[in-house]
């Protein structure tokens, strides 16, 4: 079970379990899937490739509201009056808003698998250990040696990033510049969770939370909404837990 | 961001002042955070706090008119600074946008 996020001397850390940190980081690459550039050199009728200084400048040829509600929502409209400021805001800054957004998911990614490697070097040393103990009996091992050497390598490095205190499993742990990007990544896949079970008003989200507590069992769409519910409360409640461990270092 | 950009012995104007001086008919242009079901109080006030680098007051005001009017006048200025602001607000995944102030 995942704990909060808070600040300590180390950073903003949380603990997520593998199964946790598995969902987080599915969500997070689809959101970064869905903000790839869109792909218009498929388009071989399309005479007008794209200018390559525009292309340098962050600059969409033809950037449009997008399709899907969800990704118009991490990418909304500028001018509620009038479409064509809409447009010009779109050409010169969808690019941009794409590879930010897509930074922030991969850098929170990243933090996400670093969580995992630690726990594997540590289930290495472990079962290192454990080889090293049997050593005296089982001489003929072959892997024995090198298994133990493993052990110490992994025990190093865990040396090195905090000592051998309790152990550091799933415990992930951010630097102010990845709390940030934690932040806007997280609250990205809340709104694309968010568009895709329907909560769009303050309406929808007493509805959805209805749900839960409703009496009989749930049609299919009704348990596909509550499923994406129990996840969306999750998400919410670590970017709570996140916006509160960040604003407690204070502001400048 | 701005409140992170000013050097710490400079002298610090209130945010609130900041604001309203540029409210003059030069630079009518206004950046609007609309309401949605989503972004959380604390995320915005956050927002408002980092990005503009409005006091705690401020920023929970701002948020509470967003929340509880539907819309709220984040910022004022000119049209260059609107759109900064409007496309840093989609950044943190708020929505914006920026008009003609009347």
């Amino acid at each position: 079970m995942a704990t909060r996020f808070a600040r300590s001397r180390r950073g903003i850390s949380a603990r997520l379990d593998a199964g946790e940190r598995e969902v987080l980081r599915s969500l997070m690459g689809d959101v970064a899937a869905m903000l790839a550039p869109e792909d218009r050199g498929a388009d071989e009728e399309d005479p007008g490739e794209q200018d390559p200084l525009e292309a340098m400048l962050g600059i969409t040829e033809e950037a449009v509201t997008p399709q899907d509600p969800a990704l118009a929502r991490l990418l909304p409209d500028a001018s509620r009056e009038d479409d064509e400021v809409s447009a010009e805001f779109r050409r010169y800054t969808e690019a941009g808003l794409r590879s930010r957004k897509r930074d922030a998911l991969a850098v929170a990614m990243a933090t996400l698998s670093a969580v995992d490697e630690a726990e594997a070097a540590e289930a290495t040393a472990e079962a290192a250990d454990r080889q090293e103990g049997r050593g005296e009996q089982d001489r003929r091992n072959p892997a024995a040696p090198a298994l133990a050497l493993v052990g110490a390598l992994a025990r190093r490095s865990g040396a090195g990033r905090g000592g051998s205190g309790p152990s550091r499993a799933g415990v992930l742990v951010l630097d102010d510049a990845q709390a940030t990007a934690w932040m806007t990544a997280l609250n990205d896949v809340r709104l694309v969770v968010a568009e895709r079970m329907g909560l769009r008003t303050d309406e929808d989200a007493a509805r959805v939370a209805a749900l839960a507590s409703r009496p009989g069992p749930p049609s299919d769409e009704e348990a596909t909404t509550m499923w994406l519910a129990s996840v969306y409360d999750f998400l919410t409640w670590l970017q709570e837990t996140l916006v509160g461990a960040v604003a407690s270092g204070g502001y400048r | 961001m701005r409140a992170a950009a000013a050097p710490a012995e400079a002298p610090v104007r209130a945010p609130e002042e900041e604001a309203s001086s540029l409210t003059t008919p030069d630079v009518p242009w206004v950046t609007l955070v609309w309401n949605d079901p989503v972004n959380l109080m604390s995320y915005v006030a956050h927002v408002f706090r980092t990005h503009f680098g409005y006091t705690r007051a401020k920023s929970e005001k701002l948020m509470r008119a967003v929340h509880e009017e539907g819309r709220a006048v984040v910022s004022t200025g000119t049209r260059e600074e609107m759109e900064r602001d409007t496309e840093a607000m989609h950044g943190y995944g708020l929505w914006a946008t920026f008009r003609k102030d009347d």
